[in-house]
């Protein structure tokens, strides 16, 4: 009944009284719980929401929208995927669960993702993997594969994720759906269970442009209790969405097309290039030389901030517990150990050996040197006259579950496309430009601090631009699925 | 922290040694595993030694520095946690404490012969 209608068009139904609240959640519920059953099903979701809430008029009127579960909520448990925080229901809800209730936004469920936010495949969940719709012998993403998946399988339009280094622009590419990563500060990150909070932000997921913009419209803004958060007024990013290209310079990074990307998924760029410049834009390649440093970068500062920000997890307060310890330094250590995962302790390590002393000017004061420059390379290119800088989100497609979980260095060297926004704090959109065989492929918008709405125009013209190569949202994925139970 | 070897930045010692800081405990067998997986990531992340701090001069001469440090507004208040939700996240609570194992030195009597 709701199948095929954007989240616009669904609340606008809701709004109008032509269906019920109830209904539509029901529905989403239903497809949830098909596309993750069985052996063989998605597992996007860790818990789901079986009533619907009475829901104001708004923007969001009873739409359903799955949430990384890493986002407080008060009725649904906040795992993070982790043994540690199995179970736990969070006194508090985050701020951007409160304004998408207000909003009439219905929280569906709680989405999978690689531990503490810790991945790029939803492979390191202490709940198991996810599957990505569009194969399911393939990972989705990650870190917030499962809200990727969700959108991706049709289960909902929109979804809510968190992007520390491209884990919302990612799976997004990989499961062929629609991937926003804010201005650093855009969003509050008041009640986002933190990960590295200098480079965390909470971004949206959407099964169209449109879809993911109505999301970030609904949560941005000033939050007083986010101490990062922007005071600034949040303009109304839908207002030029379809006004197109002409006029815009997009700046191609030369380093963003070198020999680690993978041939077809440099076609479906260069086809998408092709068509911004016939649509009227004007492409002009660009340099960003210090595109070298990121990754380093990345895994130097955001684990030290993780080692940071779980030292929290004690086992006294909240969260898991190891039985009989004989003192509160073995309750620490004991808890510790047995309540993270591998992924997570190999970062907490690397991170603590980068803030020890004798490394601390070696590797972090380094990292954080390096993290400058990569912010001047972009005001550099802005200041040149790119309105926007396009790339390639990921070197490849979505590659197949277990191909990389035992080589840490290959994961992270990937990520090499999406960390830089992050370190810089700048926005970035990944949307569908083509497919590799059944294998979705993402192209990446990134632009000037708060240029949101520029960036989702773009990303709105290329969307339309490249429907013809796009595989589409697998709207009976759901119902595939449920067939192989 | 010392090198076993040439290439590597850190040995199975300085892993227990992190791990010790970190709150971990670790087996011998994942301690090997994880010497291994450091010094590749840290081989990766060596390129980092190559900048030069005088490269990070601006225009002007002068070093780059962080922005400015923002301070959330002391009037904004976290709401107050509802009755009772912390004793219901609590691994272990007691009449209004989190109970944790008792200290050693509790059973050493320290406090009896601290007390006057």
């Amino acid at each position: 009944m709701t199948d095929g209608l954007s989240a616009s068009e669904l609340a606008a139904t809701v709004r109008s009284g032509k269906i019920e609240p109830g209904t539509v959640v029901a529905e989403a519920a239903q497809r949830a719980k098909i596309a993750d059953a069985g052996a063989k099903g998605l597992n996007a979701f860790l818990s789901v929401q079986e009533e619907a809430p009475s829901v104001p008029d708004g923007a969001l009127s009873g739409v359903p929208v799955a949430v990384k579960d890493n986002l407080c909520t008060l009725t649904l448990p906040t795992t993070c995927g982790s043994r540690m925080l199995e179970g736990y229901v969070s006194p508090f809800e985050a701020t951007v669960i409160r304004r998408l209730r207000t909003a009439g936004g219905v929280v569906l469920g709680k989405t999978n993702l690689d531990e503490f936010a810790m991945g790029s495949s939803t492979e390191n969940s202490a709940f198991g993997p996810t599957r990505n719709p569009h194969d399911l012998t393939r990972v989705p993403g990650g870190s917030s594969g499962g809200s990727a998946a969700a959108v991706g399988a049709g289960v909902v339009r929109c979804a809510l994720g968190s992007d520390t280094g491209g884990s919302v622009r990612q799976p997004a590419s990989f499961c062929g759906v629609v991937g926003i990563k804010p201005t650093y500060g855009r969003v509050s990150r008041y009640g986002l269970v933190a990960f590295a909070s200098s480079l965390d932000q909470v971004g949206t997921l959407g099964a169209t442009v449109e879809d993911a913009a109505l999301l970030l419209q609904v949560i941005a803004g000033h939050d007083p209790r986010d101490a990062t958060s922007a005071s600034r007024p949040v303009p109304d990013l839908m207002e030029r969405m379809y006004d197109g290209v002409e006029g815009l310079t997009i700046g191609v990074p030369r380093e963003y097309f070198a020999e680690a990307l993978d041939s077809q998924v440099r076609q479906c760029c260069d086809t998408g290039l092709e068509r911004l410049r016939s649509a009227g834009a004007k492409v002009v390649e660009v340099s960003l030389p210090n595109t070298r440093y990121a990754v380093p970068t990345y895994y130097v500062l955001a684990p030290a901030e993780a080692s940071s920000n779980l030292a929290r997890y004690d086992g006294v307060r909240y969260g898991s517990r190891a039985a009989n310890a004989e003192s509160i330094a073995d309750l620490y250590e004991a808890s510790r150990t047995s309540g993270f995962g591998r992924e997570v302790i190999r970062r907490i390590m690397l991170g603590t050996f980068g803030l020890s002393a004798g490394y601390y000017d070696a590797y972090y004061g380094k990292a954080q040197e390096a993290r400058r420059r990569i912010a001047r390379d972009f005001a550099e290119v802005w200041a040149a006259g790119s309105d926007l800088l396009f790339t390639p989100t990921y070197p490849t497609p979505a590659f197949p579950l277990g191909e990389r979980l035992e080589d840490p260095v290959s994961m992270y060297l990937s990520d090499v496309y999406t960390v830089t926004a992050n370190l810089a704090g700048i926005p970035g959109i990944s949307v569908p430009i083509g497919a590799v065989g059944d294998l979705p492929v993402g192209g990446q918008f990134l632009a000037p601090h708060w240029e949101e709405s520029r960036m989702i125009r773009a990303a709105a013209a290329l969307e339309a631009l490249m429907a013809s190569e796009v595989r589409p949202i697998a709207w009976d994925t759901a119902r595939e699925l449920g067939k192989r139970m | 922290m010392s090198a076993e070897n040439d290439q590597a930045v850190v040995s199975e010692g300085d892993v227990r040694q992190i791990a010790s800081l970190a709150r971990l405990r670790l087996d011998e067998r994942t301690i090997k595993a994880l010497t291994g997986e450091l010094n590749g990531i840290l081989e990766h992340v060596r390129v980092l030694q190559t900048l030069q701090s005088a490269d990070m001069n601006d225009g002007d001469g002068t070093a780059a520095k962080p922005g400015p440090v923002v301070l959330r507004d002391p009037s904004a208040q976290a709401e107050p946690l509802p009755p009772g939700s912390v004793e219901r996240i609590a691994p272990d609570w007691r009449e209004g404490f989190f109970v944790v194992p008792r200290l050693p030195a509790l059973d050493q009597g320290a406090v009896k012969e601290s007390t006057p």
